[in-house]
């Protein structure tokens, strides 16, 4: 079964640290942000390197998903964990 | 209020079709429901709601496997409060001196606590609010 780990507030501090870490461990991760632009806010989980697929980037193996909180959050993130699951 | 309560309900709510039946929700509180710090009553009220709702989605959500626990972290030192725990030297001590480890918490202290909440060795942990902090304010 697929595992995916929805993590809001993940571009910065215990929201970052704890994508990371659960990246580390093997699981695939969707990381919310609020207000962080395209390159910042990839370059803040770039610590950990990895091939880059189709909207998505691959880290250590496992996918990450970034989605913007600033507008049409609730169906953003649905949209995201739909599309994640079936392209595992 | 919005973000730390509202944003925790209503997106879990949203979410709960997709979420997995055996799958798992960590809600983030904060050391402050349970210690008292002037300038916090809305800040913390919101977290003592989002640690109630936490045992409230455990019972409604357990007949579907789904285990739902709270992580309440100590004084850490991100951006929270502007850095304030990491860029004021007194405030930073001030928790330290409270703290049975004698320093505040990274988040790197916490981080990996929540992957390993996520293991499946902690699957029998359900409705819990888990203080991780160093040992602050015992």
């Amino acid at each position: 079964m697929t595992k995916i780990t929805l993590i809001t507030g993940a571009s910065r501090g215990l929201g970052r640290n704890t994508a990371l870490s659960i990246a580390r461990a093997g699981g695939d991760v969707i990381v919310t942000y609020h207000s962080r632009s395209g390159d910042a806010r990839r370059s803040r989980f770039s610590s950990i390197p990895g091939p880059s697929r189709a909207s998505a980037t691959s880290l250590a193996g496992c996918l990450l998903h970034f989605v913007t909180t600033g507008s049409g959050t609730r169906s953003t993130i649905s949209s995201t964990m739909r599309v994640m699951a079936s392209t595992r | 209020m919005n973000v730390h309560f509202k944003g925790v309900f209503f997106l879990t709510q949203t979410l709960l079709p997709l979420l997995a039946d055996g799958g798992r929700i960590v809600n983030l509180s904060s050391g402050l429901t349970r210690i008292s710090a002037p300038g916090f009553a809305a800040y913390s009220a919101a977290k003592g709601a989002v640690e109630v709702l936490s045992v409230y989605l455990a019972k409604e959500l357990g007949a579907r496997g789904i285990a739902v626990n709270t992580v309440a972290p100590g004084a850490i030192e991100t951006d929270f409060l502007g850095g304030a725990v990491r860029d004021t030297p007194d405030l930073n001590a001030q928790f330290a001196g409270m703290t049975a480890l004698g320093r505040v918490g990274m988040a790197d202290d916490i981080g990996p606590m929540i992957a390993n909440l996520l293991s499946e060795g902690n699957r029998w942990v359900n409705a819990q609010r888990i203080e991780v902090s160093g040992g602050q304010g015992i």
